[in-house]
């Protein structure tokens, strides 16, 4: 188990190593910053000074290393735009992507998991074939289109809920439904295949013969035995929510990281956008190495 | 019937009765009559053997007793009476209130009865704590009770210990305690030592003896070996292709055999030296959803007539307690 978990990191080291020159690589190769700091007219000496201020006339492996240790300390360097540093940029943007985050994270498990869970329950019914067309919806309507709807008939059309922006409870709905629907096709197909499995199981027959009853005997007996790969599915799926918070904070203006990583590309920010892919990698390499863990401690067959 | 008081054996005078059960299940290829017109009764203190090959729907008649059909099938008729009280008429809550409190029963295969993910101890306790609502010490007390009652050594320390830290043989008898744990009045065994290997499986009848003459629950042993039924039970009913085609006293069924598949199930029986050749019955139990239109074991049957092969037997006495539907009874 120690080593299994060993390996797992050191694969995420590796991992780590490679996103920091891909980030690195791609900002330099998509323009030069320097140019796009200063007017056309200006003088090429203005040029040059620019450069020097940021370090781009060092040698580039000079310039990977100082951004890196730079960035492993929690210095991400300044925004040109906003001229203040990175770190603090995205630390007050945070909260926001965090916010949405969970929210929608929220909504995908409460509908993924029950309707998961009770489709397996009434294999064959009309509450499964409907949640089977749910999930073939969902699937295929790409989460822009959906915000866009919902803003139509939700904001726009019945005026109950705001259309963007960033404030009490009512602002959350949308963006979070919009965000939050794509995995809970996945997540419920994925519960109601290991509840089958599970269901029909000789234990959850012998809780019933006890007369156990029956939500416990889903919610319990069952769902314990089937979650090992809902759960491992489910943290993946709070990883890429994350990853789509960028698209959704978009439609709704909701002021976290995913607007202001589409702000630094406009602006050819480079220190910023550099800062928060990079962000967005780690927190995906390492949120699966933590699910990996997490499978590890969770199976007794390989604990054991 | 429903607005007779309530009082044991109103209107039977057997602890469980099964009245011409009939269980159907959907199939892709049409309805399957797993179960068709299977009766038999069994009193308090008694053993009854149901005995059978396998496929012949031993385990659908004991989950219709229990109501747990799985969704795909249903009780199509039948009654199903436990101490005069009409199971197949009870509501969904009523059952669960009976279920693992007046009737309970131990599974076939001790590998995937137990749930791996609780402990022994919550798994043995779960009855008592939802039909008695025993709690905390007295709750931990009675599952140590039940455990030494079954065997497991060092009980104190295993309670917490998870089902795949025992073994097999551990396992029925942990299976076997939660059975009892509710001192049921009746126990339905689904073949609980098929898995066990042979000394195992000797204990493992003798327990389930010493608790029944404690108790004095009635057993339904449910297996396909003429030999178990003759170390456990008092009477025996032979099951055939979702029918029971002889019936009677152990004694008088073993001595006086009447249907030919019965005889050719004690001729699968070794011999007590162990010297003489197994016989096997050729062929196999028919598929329910293609039953032959006469005697169901014409296709097999040593003495088939073309009788047989039109009609089917009726269930008739052969001598006095003891039935059996075939048209040429006794041996060849
Ligand atoms: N869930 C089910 N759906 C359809 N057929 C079933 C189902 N369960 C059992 N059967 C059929 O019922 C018949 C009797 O099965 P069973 O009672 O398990 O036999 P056994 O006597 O070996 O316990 C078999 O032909 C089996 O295929
Ligand atoms: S009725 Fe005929 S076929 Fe059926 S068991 Fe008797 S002799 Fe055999
Ligand atoms: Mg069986």
């Amino acid at each position: 188990m120690g080593r299994f978990i060993a390996q797992r990191i050191l694969h995420a080291i590796f991992a780590m190593f490679v996103i920091t020159v891909v980030i690195f690589g791609t900002v330099r190769l998509s323009g030069d910053p320097a140019r796009m700091m200063i007017s056309d007219e200006a003088p090429h000496e203005q040029y040059l000074e620019m450069r020097r201020l940021l370090l781009l006339d060092r040698p580039i492996p000079e310039q990977y290393w100082r951004w890196v240790s730079q960035a492993a300390q929690g210095d991400f360097g300044t925004s040109l735009r906003y001229q203040i540093p990175v770190s603090e940029l995205v630390s007050t943007r945070l909260p926001a992507t965090l916010e949405l985050a969970v929210a929608a994270y929220g909504f995908t498990l409460l509908l993924g998991l029950t309707i998961g869970v009770y489709s397996a329950a009434f294999r064959g019914s009309a509450l499964d074939a409907g949640a089977r067309l749910l999930a073939v919806m969902g699937q295929a309507a790409p989460n822009f289109w959906l915000g866009i709807m919902l803003v139509l008939v939700f904001a726009v059309w019945l005026n109950w809920l705001p259309s963007g922006g960033r404030g009490e409870w009512r602002h959350l709905v949308l963006p979070a439904i919009t965000l939050g629907w794509g995995p809970v096709a996945g997540l419920m197909r994925i519960t109601r295949s290991s509840m089958i499995e599970v269901l029909s199981s000789d234990y959850v027959r012998l809780a019933r013969v006890k007369g156990v009853g029956e939500t416990s005997v889903l919610w319990k007996h069952a769902f314990k035995n089937g979650a090992l790969p809902i759960l491992t599915f489910a943290s993946l799926v709070f990883l890429g929510l994350i990853r789509g918070s960028v698209i959704v904070e978009t439609v709704f203006f909701w002021p976290g990281i995913g607007l202001l990583v589409l702000e630094g590309v406009n602006n050819r920010d480079f220190q910023l956008v550099q800062a928060i892919i990079l962000l967005f990698s780690s927190w995906v390499i390492f949120g699966n190495l933590l699910v990996d863990i997490l499978y590890v401690y969770l199976n007794p067959k390989i604990k054991h | 019937m429903s607005e007779e008081p309530r009082s044991p054996n109103a209107d039977s005078s057997h602890l469980l009765e099964v009245t011409d059960l009939h269980v159907e299940f959907q199939t892709k290829t049409g309805p399957s009559r797993a179960v068709d017109g299977v009766s038999f009764y069994v009193d308090e203190g008694e053993s009854l053997g149901i005995v059978g090959e396998s496929g012949c729907g031993k385990s659908v008649t004991a989950m219709g007793i229990l109501r747990l059909i799985a969704s795909t099938g249903r009780i199509a008729s039948g009654s199903v009476r436990l101490d005069g009280e009409e199971l197949t008429e009870l509501s969904n809550s009523q059952m669960r209130a009976i279920r693992g409190k007046k009737i309970s029963m131990i599974m076939q295969d001790p590998m995937t009865a137990l749930n791996p993910t609780f402990t022994i101890g919550y798994q043995v306790g779960e009855a008592m704590k939802i039909h008695e609502g025993v709690r905390g010490k007295s709750l931990l007390g009675r599952v140590l009770q039940l455990l030494r009652l079954v065997n497991i050594p060092a009980a104190e320390r295993r309670v917490r210990d998870y089902p795949d830290q025992f073994s097999g043989g551990m396992r029925q008898r942990i299976a076997g305690a939660i059975g009892i744990s509710t001192t049921p009045q009746v126990l339905i065994c689904d073949e609980p030592t098929t898995a066990l290997d042979v000394t195992i499986q000797a204990q493992y009848l003798e327990l389930l003896k010493e608790v029944q003459e404690q108790t004095g629950v009635a057993l339904v042993f449910i297996t396909h070996d003429m030999g178990i039924v003759a170390r456990m039970c008092e009477r025996v009913a032979v099951m055939y292709a979702g029918r029971v085609v002889e019936s009677g006293t152990t004694r008088e069924v073993f001595r006086n055999p009447a249907h030919p598949y019965t005889i050719s199930l004690l001729r699968c029986l070794p011999r007590l030296e162990g010297v003489e050749r197994l016989e096997s019955i050729d062929g196999q139990p028919p598929d329910p959803r293609e039953m032959p239109p006469g005697c169901r074991f014409a296709p097999r049957c040593p003495k088939a007539q073309q009788q047989c092969h039109e009609a089917y037997p009726e269930f008739a006495p052969v001598s006095s307690g003891h039935h059996a539907s075939c048209f040429f009874p006794g041996g060849w």
